[in-house]
This record gives structure tokens, C-alpha cells and sequence, in this order.
């Protein structure tokens, strides 16, 4: 078996919450609260979650631009915080980072040439004509051409902003790709087509992706394997034909049924989650309990599930998965969904 | 069929704006009817023109030109001037956004905010009347107010209502302050429900909810309303009837079920294709290449014409005319359906 | 078409169609036209008014008392001050003196301001505090206390006042530009610089500060006549420009007490005064509409 790409292992990162007149640490937001997390090479993981389920930090924890306040990174089997700040740089190369805001990720006084450019010049590779014809090579690449060159990003429509940004994070010759909600800013129609550039970037270029995102359509057409979070744990993990098929948390369930899909079948079984997601629900139990359509045991009151394996490749952080007990969730039109 | 008079109707609705660049013409002649008891959405991409031509409901143009009519119950919108625009978009309308943060004034509490609106909207009280001075002017009207605003809370399913009115919109989450803004969007009682891009800004669970509670207002107080969305599976979600908009045109206006079972315009098509649906594989994905229309030129003919993946000859001439199909309530502007129409004229 | 031209046509096209867009922008508000044109002629008559004027010598030292307190004539267009020298002359000569003061005083100003700000804005913590606390510090020190208190110490003097205005000045900058850069750094790009592995100076110097040099640059504009008047003002009490070199709150000054009899001799370099801060302050608030995205329709 191949060593995996890239290991996350017990990672946490916990954000300071300052109150008071002297500013002092009154509470912590943990964003991301111990997450385990593997990628093969050449493969697509995408993390699924609402806004506040912490899935942007890992991305951003990951790469160390913020530190992690526990756990481990393995990245080509070094551990990342073992790593010099130079040897930190070199492996920087090896792994890089696509935002979800194209526009706001390029700098709008730099051209396109100079956007690609940059990381090149950073890393003092090639002389100036080599780097001319990287940025070319690249620019190609991503389906522009040597004319978009000497413009401005803001000249750009979003798509193409986008396809800019691949490039520059293309530059370094990464062997992975942290993608931030890379098309939830864009146009239906132009999603697609970059959803269709990265897949054929992966066989070109033999990357793999950390595919960050809300929607589950999108992680569902693109990943190979999907992470469920919430409030900052994996809830759910399986391959993407798995966890569409044989859902098993109750939160993933409920957020299968609610996607908005383009179809008119989607309605009848559809699960509403009532409240919102909330930092409060840490500490007492299972995390999701105060939100959890199914019928819940004493267990999700008192002791947070571990996510465990439920059968090979799925693992599930729910108590009555782990102890066999039916779901029982009710749905809009009335139907009992028990997990089987 | 139904044989009521639609509650609202746009004709040929124009709407330029000069810039450096030249003249931007936004719409290009929109038609569109909204029936009693419709959901109609408006669905399109960035720039299709689906905000300014719900804006244009409410005669609430930012600068430009407009012509063309908005008939909205047998008046016609756009003739309508100072008070009684005004006293009409309180009566008649109600209007939700998609950031529910920066449309509730920081400053004030839940009550204050849904009091006043219902104040003005409701009882047609005059803004100097809600300052200090005019509070206790209308210390009865205020009252009845209240009342009205818990029973609005209570509607749209925020518990204890009464204690909450006298909290801020900060203390609110982003689910809640939506829920808000409906209510206060219902103040007035409107006939017509306008929500810009409802549920964008919300997580699917919220979004589910938010969708879930204007179906069933609009119903249980036989409203209409206008969802404009870029969604087609939040279309898919609530909406009886949806109207498609690019490049400033409505290109197809059908029943909810013809346009997910029988689209006509390629571009229906092909922005369906480009949803990531249940039984997809890698390759199946198709977006639709090419970039949106830009205003200040457009295309000629059909503006969809440049990125058609079906156009034909003559596309680029002059602008298809609106066919109908199936009994009228099913309508696509696209030179496939008017060709096919010619040629069944010739044969008779 | 060949591949090696292509992008310098398009670059050229967009640089004619920035520029035009510019102009455009400016007749839409065609107040900060007239501050455009008001500035401009400012400038022109501080850089070339000293060759023309009719009495050179009138502002390096000689009087001329047969002709004092003339009434504004043909020979003095402005009347004659106290001692007989030409009013026109010395305000003319005068806008080079104000002129270059405010843009020295800017200079400076900006040169520890901007660099300042962003090391604040960028660096957060203590940094941020220590930086933040020093300039509060200067704020609260009024122009003309401290060029009062430096020319007791160090004499009176351009030079003095100069750097006393300067050192009251930058913080205004410093405040800005870390307001910029706060806002800025939340920006992805800067994100994704770090992610590349840009330095902190890379991002200070490539990344954030470019981005500040329009809001700098629309906030030196109005500052100018700011400079100007608070210039004029330490002139006036006497510890700024010294006589007998022309500076128009010297001017202003000389004739405060017989604005009876000769009014001339405050009136004129009071009105250059006027319509050179005006034409700044008008085309600054130009410049911010045009330029600020946030004023921006």
C-alpha cells in the first residue's frame, strides 16, 4: 500500500475569544477540534460543512498559514512542525491553495504575468526567460492564453479570474491542491466548466485536492472520498458513493435531504433541521444532540462519539450507529428514515 | 387556465444606464406575468438582469431609463410618483434580501423596528410621527402594533416573541434575522412577496427552513410571490411557476414541472447540464463555455446566439419572438421553436 | 497575428482606456475640475510667477519708502506695503515659498507615516500598540505650540517650522494607512502571498502598500492646503518663514493693523491663500471620488 500524501492527526486549532476592558481570553472558539484526516496520492477528499463547521481553517491549518493549537501534520511523511523555516518553504512548493473569492485573491495592481510570476521569483526559480516560459506554459494550462497576460485581474470575468488563480497556485508544481469553496462565488454554468478543469488537471498533472466546500452536488460530482464536519469534528467519513448512498449520521441525513438538487423528486423526504449551529453545543455530549432529528439514547447527552469505523472505508461518529440502534428520523412528508 | 387577471404584468420593459463606456441596455424588452398564488421564480446568472427587473415592481430603479409598463393589479407602476409610490410599496408589496445582516438598522431593537414598519406600512403613519416628538401621538395605533408584531414573530416561527422584541439585531442569529425580515416585509399585509436571493447567505439547514416558511406564508395568506434566485434546486424547492433570464431577456417562462421535464431554450438546457446531479460521472458536467453578454454591445439577434451549442443561421439577425407551446403556458424565445412554427404555417 | 506583440497592444489600449475613463470621471463632478484648473494655475505661477514679476528685488530685502502704502495702481497692481515694496510681487513670489513648504512637509509626513502605518496595521499586538500609542502622542501636540517651543530652543526659521509641521503631520498618515492595511490584510491575496511564501517585507512593500497609494495620495491633495494654512499661521506669529523673505502669512501679518487705511496689503496674499487651498481641498474631494471605491456610484 502507498504512504498516504498528506496526514492530519489529532489536529485542533482553537481561536482566542477576548472580553473584558483588558482584553483578556474569556472563552475559545474551537474551529477545528480534533480532526483526523488522510490523502492519497492523486486523490480528491472533499470537506463538506455549513459556515462554522470549521472546514476553511483546517485548509488554512494545513498549509501553517495560522498554527495549529495541537495535533500533526504529515506531509510526504515529514511532520511539518519538525521542518526548519526553510525546509518549511521548500515544502511549501509542494502544496498550495485556491481561494474561494477569485477576485479578492489576486492583487488588483499586479498583471497576470506578474500574479504567476511571483512565486516563481520567491523561490529564485529559473532565470527570466525559463520563467517566462513557465508563466506561458501555465497560463495555457488553465485554458487562457498569451494575450490575457499584461492585463489586470479585474479585466477578467470570474471564471477566468478563477482560472488565474489555479495557475498561480499551479506555478510551484504542487503535488497538492487545497481548494476553499474554489466555485461557490461563480456562475452555474462557468462552475462547471472549472469543476471539469480541475478534474483534468489531476490526470495531467497527477495532483491530489483537499476539496473544501458547502455544496454537496459539487463534492459529490468531483471527490473520490468525503468528510462530514461539524462544529469542528468529522462527523462522517466515506467514499463519496458510500456516504450518498449509505448515509449513517444523522447530520448528514438531514443535509442530503435539505440540498437544494434540480429536480422535483427531492421534496418528499426532505429532513429540516431545526436551530443553528452553535459554539455552545461543545462540551456536554455528542456535539450534534441538541440539533439531532433521530431518538436520541442517554449516551449523545453525556459522552461525545468517536469516529469510528462502521464498516471498512466508513466511519461514523454517532452512538446508535456505533451501537446498531435505529435512526427513527421523521421526515417532512411524514415517512420514518431509520438508517438502513 | 385560470381566467383571473394576473396580479402583475411587465411588458416590454427597457432599462438603460449611460457610463463612460457608452449605453448599457440591462433589459432588453422583458416580459413576464405574475398569476394570484404564484411562486414565480426568477431564475439567471450574474447579470441575466432577474434583480432589476423585480426592483422595477417597486419602481425602485437606481437611476437609468426604463420604459416599458408594470401593471400590478390594473395600475400601472411606473406612472406612480411621491405618496402614493410610496403608500403602494407599503400596502402592496413586501421585500426580503439576501443579507439579512444589512438590512436591520443596529441600532434599534426587533420591536422597535417591526413597530415602526408596521406603523408606517399598515396605519400609513408619517415618518415624523414615529420621531420622539409624534410617539405619543399614536400611543393606541402603537399598541395595536405590538400586538401585531408579536403575532408577526409568531408567524414566522421565532419563539417568545413578546420578550424578544426588546432585543437587538445582533442578539439574533443570521436564520433569525431573515425570519425577521419577513415579517416586517409582511407588515403591511403585501399582496406580493419580493425575496432577492432569500437563502443565499444561509447554510443549507437554514435555507431549508427560510424556503420551507415563505411557501407557507404565501399560502396560508394567499400571496404571490417573486423568488429571484440563481438556484435552479432552490427553484425546484418551492416555486409553481419560473421565468429564465439572460443577458437581460427572458428567454423561457413555464410551469415548474415543464421546465425541469421539458426544457425548450438551449440555454435552459444547458444551464440544467451544468448542475452536479445525483447519477453524474467525471465528464458528464457540461458548463456552458463562453462568457455572459456585455451590455454595452450585446450580441445582435438572440443574445444567447454566441454561446448557443444548438444556433442556427440566422440566430444573430434580430431577436427571436416569444412562441407559445403547450396551451399557451409553457413560452420560449428561440428561433427553434418559431422555425418550427413557420414551417408548420407554410404547410397550412 | 504574432504571439510577441499581441500583449503590448493590449496593454497600450488599456492604458489609453484607464486614462480615459479618468477624465471621464473627472467632468462628472466638475467642482473638482475647477479645483483641477485652480491648482494647476497655483503651480504654474509658483514655478514660473518669480521670473516675471515686476519687482524682483522688492522680495529679497529693498524698500522703497517714497512709494509706501500706494493705493493698488498701474505701476503696483496690489498697492505697496509699509515700506514701499510691490503686494504683487512678493504674493507672487510667496506661492513658491507656501508651495514648497506643504510639499516638503508632506514629504516628510508621508515618509514616516505610510511606513509606519503599515508596519502597525501588519504586524498587529504589541507592535501595532507601541506604534499606535506614540502616535496618539503627536496627535495631541498642537502645530503651533511645538513650533513655538522649537523656535525657542532651535531659533526661528522655514527649516524649524517645516520640520515642527512635519512631525505633527505624519500620524494623519500613520492612521490611514493602518486602517488600509487592516482592511487589506483581510483580503485573500495577501493570503495567498503567504501561501507562496512571500516575506513579510515582499508583502509589506509588493502586496499592501501599493494598494494605499491612492487613498495616500487623495488625502496629500487635501492636505496640502492644510499645510499651507497651519504654514501661513506659524508665519503669522512669527516663528515661521522670516522676513524679509515673502510668505503670505508674514504678509497678512505685516498688515493686520492697517487694514484701515491699506488693505491691500492683507487682502491679496489672504486671497491667494484662499484660492489655493480651496483648489486643493477641491481637487482632493475630486480625487476620493474618483479613486475610492467606497464613494464610488
Amino acid at each position: 500500500m502507498t504512504d498516504p500524501l498528506l496526514e492530519v492527526r489529532g489536529l485542533k486549532k482553537y481561536f482566542p475569544v477576548r472580553g473584558g476592558p483588558l482584553r483578556r481570553v474569556v472563552a475559545y472558539n474551537k474551529a477545528v477540534d480534533g480532526i483526523d484526516l488522510s490523502i492519497m496520492p492523486g486523490e480528491i477528499v472533499g470537506l463538506a460543512g455549513e459556515s462554522g463547521s470549521g472546514k476553511t481553517t483546517v485548509g488554512r491549518t494545513i498549509l501553517l498559514l495560522t498554527k495549529p493549537t495541537e495535533g500533526k501534520v504529515i506531509f510526504e511523511g515529514r511532520d511539518l512542525a519538525s521542518l526548519n523555516a526553510r525546509e518549511l518553504n521548500r515544502t511549501r512548493e509542494r502544496m498550495q491553495i485556491v481561494f474561494q473569492n477569485p477576485f479578492s485573491a489576486l492583487n488588483p495592481r499586479m498583471t497576470v504575468r506578474t500574479l504567476i510570476e511571483e512565486p516563481l521569483l520567491i523561490h529564485k526559480m529559473g532565470n527570466a526567460k525559463e520563467r517566462d516560459q513557465r508563466v506561458r506554459e501555465l497560463i495555457a494550462l488553465v485554458g487562457l492564453n498569451d494575450e490575457h497576460l499584461n492585463r489586470y485581474p479585474h479585466e477578467f470575468s470570474g471564471g477566468q479570474q478563477q482560472r488565474i488563480g489555479i495557475a498561480r497556485a499551479l506555478a510551484l508544481n504542487p503535488k497538492l491542491l487545497i481548494l476553499d469553496e474554489p466555485t461557490s462565488a461563480l456562475d452555474v454554468s462557468v462552475q462547471a466548466t472549472i469543476l471539469n478543469l480541475l478534474l483534468d488537471l489531476r490526470e495531467k498533472l497527477d495532483l491530489s485536492y483537499l476539496f473544501i466546500s458547502h455544496d454537496l452536488g459539487v463534492l459529490r460530482y468531483i471527490c473520490d472520498r468525503i468528510g462530514v464536519m461539524y462544529l469542528g469534528r468529522i462527523v462522517e467519513m466515506a467514499s463519496t458513493q458510500e456516504l450518498f448512498e449509505k448515509p449513517q449520521h444523522p447530520y448528514t441525513i438531514s443535509l442530503l435531504s435539505a440540498a437544494p438538487r434540480p429536480t422535483l423528486q427531492q421534496n418528499r423526504h426532505e429532513i429540516i433541521l431545526q436551530g443553528e449551529i452553535s459554539q455552545s453545543a461543545i462540551g456536554q455530549g455528542c456535539r450534534f444532540s441538541p440539533r439531532c432529528p433521530a431518538t436520541q439514547i442517554d449516551t449523545c447527552k453525556t459522552d461525545e462519539p468517536s469516529l469510528d469505523e462502521w464498516r471498512e472505508g466508513h466511519r461514523v461518529a454517532c452512538h446508535l450507529t456505533h451501537q446498531n440502534l435505529p435512526l427513527n428520523i421523521v421526515t417532512v412528508s411524514g415517512e420514518i428514515y431509520t438508517g438502513e | 387556465m385560470t381566467t383571473q387577471k394576473p396580479l402583475v404584468q411587465i411588458n416590454d420593459l427597457h432599462l438603460y444606464f449611460d457610463s463612460f463606456d457608452g449605453q448599457s441596455h440591462v433589459l432588453d424588452g422583458v416580459n413576464l406575468t405574475v398569476n394570484r398564488g404564484d411562486i414565480l421564480g426568477i431564475v439567471g446568472e450574474t447579470g441575466s438582469g432577474k434583480t432589476m427587473t423585480a426592483l422595477s415592481i417597486a419602481n425602485l430603479m437606481p437611476g437609468g431609463k426604463l420604459t416599458g409598463e408594470v401593471w400590478f393589479d390594473g395600475e400601472n407602476v411606473l406612472q406612480k410618483r411621491g405618496a402614493d409610490l410610496r403608500r403602494f410599496r407599503a400596502s402592496r408589496l413586501g421585500m426580503i434580501f439576501q443579507n439579512p445582516t444589512t438590512n436591520l438598522n443596529p441600532v434599534f431593537t426587533i420591536g422597535e423596528l417591526l413597530i415602526d414598519a408596521i406603523l408606517t406600512q399598515q396605519y400609513d403613519v408619517a415618518g415624523w410621527q414615529l420621531m420622539s416628538v409624534g410617539k405619543w401621538l399614536n400611543r393606541g395605533l402603537r399598541k395595536q402594533a405590538r400586538e401585531k408584531a408579536i403575532e408577526l414573530l409568531n408567524l414566522v416561527g421565532i419563539p417568545d416573541p413578546a420578550q424578544r422584541l426588546s432585543q437587538y439585531p445582533h442578539e439574533f442569529s443570521g436564520g433569525q434575522k431573515q425570519r425577521v425580515l419577513i415579517a416586517m416585509a409582511l407588515a403591511g399585509d403585501p399582496d406580493l412577496l419580493i425575496a432577492d436571493e432569500p437563502t443565499t447567505a444561509l447554510d443549507v439547514a437554514i435555507q431549508a427552513q427560510i424556503l420551507r416558511l415563505i411557501q407557507r406564508i404565501v399560502e396560508e395568506r394567499e400571496m404571490s410571490a417573486l423568488l429571484i434566485t440563481h438556484d435552479m434546486g432552490v427553484v425546484a424547492k418551492i416555486c409553481t411557476r419560473v421565468a429564465v433570464m439572460y443577458g437581460g431577456v427572458v428567454v423561457e417562462d413555464a410551469p415548474i414541472e415543464a421546465i425541469f421535464s421539458n426544457p425548450q431554450h438551449p440555454y435552459t438546457r444547458g444551464l440544467l447540464r451544468a448542475i452536479p446531479s445525483d447519477e453524474m460521472q467525471h465528464g458528464d458536467l457540461q458548463g456552458i463555455p463562453g462568457s455572459p453578454p456585455s451590455f454595452l454591445s450585446p450580441p445582435s439577434g438572440c443574445r444567447f446566439h454566441p454561446r448557443c451549442p444548438e444556433r442556427l443561421e440566422h440566430c444573430h439577425i434580430a431577436p427571436p419572438a416569444v412562441v407559445h407551446i403547450n396551451d399557451e403556458s409553457h413560452s420560449v424565445a428561440c428561433y427553434l421553436h418559431t422555425d418550427e412554427k413557420r414551417k408548420s404555417f407554410a404547410r397550412d | 497575428m504574432s504571439i510577441e506583440i499581441a500583449p503590448a497592444q493590449t496593454a497600450t489600449v488599456q492604458q489609453e482606456h484607464n486614462l480615459g475613463r479618468i477624465v471621464y470621471r473627472f467632468r462628472q463632478t466638475p467642482l473638482s475640475l475647477v479645483g483641477l484648473a485652480m491648482v494647476v494655475f497655483i503651480v504654474l505661477v509658483g514655478i514660473f510667477g518669480p521670473f516675471f514679476v515686476p519687482f524682483p528685488e522688492d522680495t529679497t530685502g529693498n524698500t522703497r519708502m517714497e512709494a509706501r502704502l500706494s493705493e493698488p495702481d498701474d505701476t503696483y497692481f496690489w498697492g505697496t506695503d509699509e515700506v514701499g515694496r510691490d503686494v504683487f510681487s512678493r504674493t507672487v513670489v510667496a506661492t513658491r515659498t507656501s508651495l514648497l513648504i506643504a510639499v516638503i512637509v508632506l514629504v516628510i509626513a508621508i515618509a514616516i507615516g505610510v511606513p509606519l502605518g503599515a508596519i502597525s496595521g501588519f504586524m498587529g499586538g504589541y507592535v501595532d500598540e507601541a506604534i499606535m500609542r506614540i502616535t496618539d502622542i503627536f496627535l495631541t501636540v498642537p502645530a503651533l505650540v511645538l513650533a513655538m517651543a522649537m523656535a525657542t530652543a532651535l531659533g526661528s526659521g522655514m527649516v524649524n517650522a517645516m520640520i515642527a509641521i512635519s512631525l505633527v503631520w505624519w500620524p494623519g498618515f500613520a492612521r490611514l494607512t493602518r486602517g488600509q492595511v487592516l482592511a487589506l490584510r483581510e483580503q485573500d491575496f495577501i493570503e495567498s502571498a503567504r501561501a507562496v511564501g512571500a516575506s513579510s517585507p515582499r508583502i509589506i512593500f509588493r502586496h499592501v502598500l501599493p494598494n494605499v497609494l491612492s487613498p495616500v495620495l487623495i488625502k496629500a491633495s487635501t492636505d496640502m492646503g492644510f499645510a499651507i494654512l497651519v504654514a501661513a499661521g506659524l508665519g503669522f506669529i512669527g516663528v515661521g518663514v522670516q522676513p524679509p523673505r515673502p510668505e503670505w502669512g508674514v504678509m497678512i501679518s505685516e498688515g493686520r493693523n492697517m487694514l484701515r487705511e491699506a488693505w491691500w496689503i492683507s487682502v491679496f496674499p489672504g486671497a491667494a491663500m484662499f484660492i489655493t487651498v480651496l483648489g486643493f481641498n477641491l481637487l482632493g474631494d475630486g480625487l476620493r471620488d474618483i479613486f475610492d471605491p467606497r464613494m464610488r456610484q
